[in-house]
């Protein structure tokens, strides 16, 4: 057995993630959250209404939190976006995101058992498709990037498929 | 072994007609209980007929039916897959693959058991993973079939690991074990008993009260007229002798926990003889219904060992293998083997894990002293500011709080402390929980893909979680410095990627 100190086996010339350029997403994607944070919130602002004209109670007390919490989330999803990303590398596909909550997840194309593209009925309007990536043993996809254009995710899914398909 | 005995569509055990009977007879006694008794009552009738009368046609119809579907049951080998013809108003054709197939199990429940057939059952792992199961085959033919099954699936992805030489030994397929091999591990009712016992009574308890509820309140107007009047007269008195009930019914309840969790043991453990050799491990078990894990070696996921508190004065743990499976059949399908000691896990661990006998020492890593502080918020000061707030109000004793917050403080602790990751080159090794301790131990290639994840707190102060995902569920390790987090996270990446064996 190869003799190595602990200091060596973990941060010799392994490639380091963190050293690769992300990918941004489509703008439209950012648009299309948007778009769909506002027909929520539409709603909203109809319940809103009616509950106004039932009750006694002044305006500004419902419309203030109302702009607060829109005012947040939409500065939260402009920032978000700009996390969003993803890479290839060589040997694996990596994404990640989330502002309040960060996730990076990298899935090496050696145990992929296949990949697809999913279109939504808002993302089609767009002309936006999300690529998945699942491997073996889970019931959902184990990576999914949304919000890129149809054509770069179907190249993405024939890349992905066929790195991985080496590996059969 | 030779392809042409399944090389022709065949049909199962002619005994297969029973079995497919009784399994649809106690479907159909289901729905007939629950729909007719329930919503009809027994006095009913249909079209002038009574219910034995109509109980006989339907359960006659159902013969019918299982006969039909008996003979639409065929399967055979097609070139590089195992198909199924099934169905008997709409025909079903399933195609598995070879390099599909994860596991090839023989099962026998309480009828197949009476008619001395097996049930194969085969799992395909993917995404859309789903369980094949042919429900009658004589023995003979249903343990040629799991080999042949088994050696084609090796075949078939064993092609790309010719460059190893170490491989071949390992990719041979699991010769199955005659009887003449001595288990490592072989049941006898004092086993049973001490594994019985010592289950987790309290959850068990909680199930069958679960089921119970849910079962009888379909039933409720045929009981609760019958007590009716019982209930109505001593009402007041009930109300009285409260205090004696209450005990009385929680007594009750923890002798049924134990009674369930004995039954279980029983049933699930009955004559458990657990083999290992290099190439793989086989289980046998199973009172009323005998199950029949055959595990070879390169199918082993990960190992991961439990305790409870009592076990852990009687020193055994329960081992489970690891298998790929779908997500749904994950609890269902693992294969456990209660009570083993700390030897018969070194023997496990010797056959299949050989890597871990390394003289490097491993390198250790620990939440931060922020998880403590984490479960103490979300355990010990939350609950007792709630309670203080409660019992002010409510003008209830407050002081209960007090004898809750050391617990909650020491458990904290201790589970901040039980909290290990140690990992050296080839192997890593989780470990965590105090009163429920468990161990997982994953070869680094066996993983499919990692995820590393930090909320904003944990930004702040430089710390991340780090979760490792294998085809048979997943494993992580969280708050820990977020330096080491990004090491772990590319050192699998790299030990995956540049692993040559099939992982699966």
């Amino acid at each position: 057995m190869e003799e190595f100190t602990n200091e060596s086996f973990l941060s010799a010339d392994i490639p380091k993630i963190e050293a690769v350029e992300f990918e941004h997403l489509e703008r439209d994607y950012l648009y299309m959250r948007l778009l769909a944070l506002g027909l929520a919130f539409l709603l909203l602002a109809g319940a809103l209404v009616v509950f106004w004209f039932k009750n006694d109670i002044a305006l500004w007390k419902l419309l203030l939190p109302y702009l607060l919490v829109l005012g947040g989330i939409i500065v939260l999803e402009l920032k978000g976006f700009k996390i969003k990303s993803f890479a290839l590398r060589e040997k694996d596909v990596s994404y990640q995101s989330g502002l309040i909550w960060y996730k990076h997840t990298s899935v090496p194309f050696n145990r992929i058992q296949h990949c697809e593209v999913q279109q939504g009925v808002l993302a089609r309007l767009f002309d936006l498709a999300t690529v998945k990536v699942f491997t073996a043993g889970g019931a959902s996809s184990d990576l999914s990037i949304s919000g890129l254009s149809k054509e770069r995710a179907q190249q993405l899914r024939d890349f992905i498929t066929q790195l991985s398909a080496q590996h059969e | 072994m030779s392809s042409e005995l399944f090389e022709l569509p065949q049909r199962q055990s002619p005994i297969g007609v029973a079995v497919i009977f009784a399994k649809n007879l106690r479907k159909g006694i289901n729905i007939f209980v629950s729909v007719v008794l329930v919503e009809f009552g027994f006095k009913s009738s249909f079209l002038g007929l009574s219910l034995p009368v109509l109980a006989t046609l339907i359960a006659l119809l159902y013969l019918i039916i299982s006969i039909l579907q008996y003979l639409r049951f065929q399967f055979f080998v097609a070139s590089d897959q195992f198909v199924i013809e099934r169905g008997v108003l709409s025909r079903e054709k399933i195609n598995i693959p070879f390099e599909r197939i994860q596991t090839v199990n023989l099962k026998q429940n309480v009828i197949q058991q009476l008619f001395g057939v097996f049930a194969v059952s085969v799992d395909t792992a993917g995404s859309a993973g789903k369980e094949i199961e042919i429900p009658a085959l004589s023995k003979t033919h249903a343990r040629q079939l799991q080999e042949f099954l088994i050696e084609m699936k090796t075949q078939v992805s064993g092609t790309e690991m010719e460059e190893e030489p170490n491989s071949a030994i390992e990719e041979a397929e699991v010769s199955s074990f005659s009887g003449t091999d001595q288990p490592l591990l072989q049941f006898g009712i004092k086993d049973l008993l001490r594994i019985g016992l010592t289950e987790n009574h309290i959850r068990n308890g909680f199930v069958v009260f679960a089921f119970v509820n849910g079962y009888l309140w379909q039933f409720q107007d045929y009981w609760l007229e019958l007590w009716e009047p019982f209930f109505e007269e001593n009402a007041a008195l009930w109300l009285t002798e409260m205090f004696l009930i209450i005990p009385a019914l929680l007594l009750l309840f923890i002798i049924l926990s134990i009674l369930t969790s004995l039954l279980q043991t029983f049933l699930r453990y009955f004559n458990l003889r657990f083999f290992i050799n290099e190439k793989g491990a086989q289980i046998v078990a199973g009172l009323l219904k005998r199950t029949e894990f055959q595990i070879p070696v390169n199918k082993i996921q990960y190992l991961k060992w439990k305790s409870n508190p009592l076990r852990k004065i009687l020193g055994i743990h329960t081992l489970v293998i690891k298998q790929a499976t779908s997500m749904e059949h994950r609890e269902k399908k693992s294969a456990k083997v209660p009570g083993c000691n700390d030897d018969h896990l070194k023997t496990v661990l010797n056959a299949f894990y050989p890597e871990r006998e390394t003289t490097e020492q491993p390198l250790e890593l620990q939440p931060d002293t922020y998880f403590f502080w984490r479960m103490f918020g979300f355990y010990g000061l939350v609950p007792v500011v709630l309670w203080l707030a409660i019992s002010y109000v409510a003008e209830m004793s407050w002081w209960w709080s007090l004898i809750y917050f050391p617990i909650a403080i020491w458990w904290s602790y201790r589970f901040y402390k039980s909290n290990i990751l140690s990992i050296n080159a080839e192997i890593l090794q989780l470990q965590w929980g105090w009163l429920f301790p468990s161990k997982s131990l994953i070869k680094w290639y066996k993983l499919q893909s990692v995820k590393y994840s930090q909320n904003w707190f944990q930004k702040r102060r430089g710390l991340a979680n780090v979760i490792f995902y294998t085809a048979a569920g997943r494993e992580f390790i969280k708050h820990i410095p977020q330096k080491e987090a990004k090491e772990i996270y590319n050192y699998a990446l790299f030990k995956i990627e540049s692993a040559e064996k099939s992982w699966m």
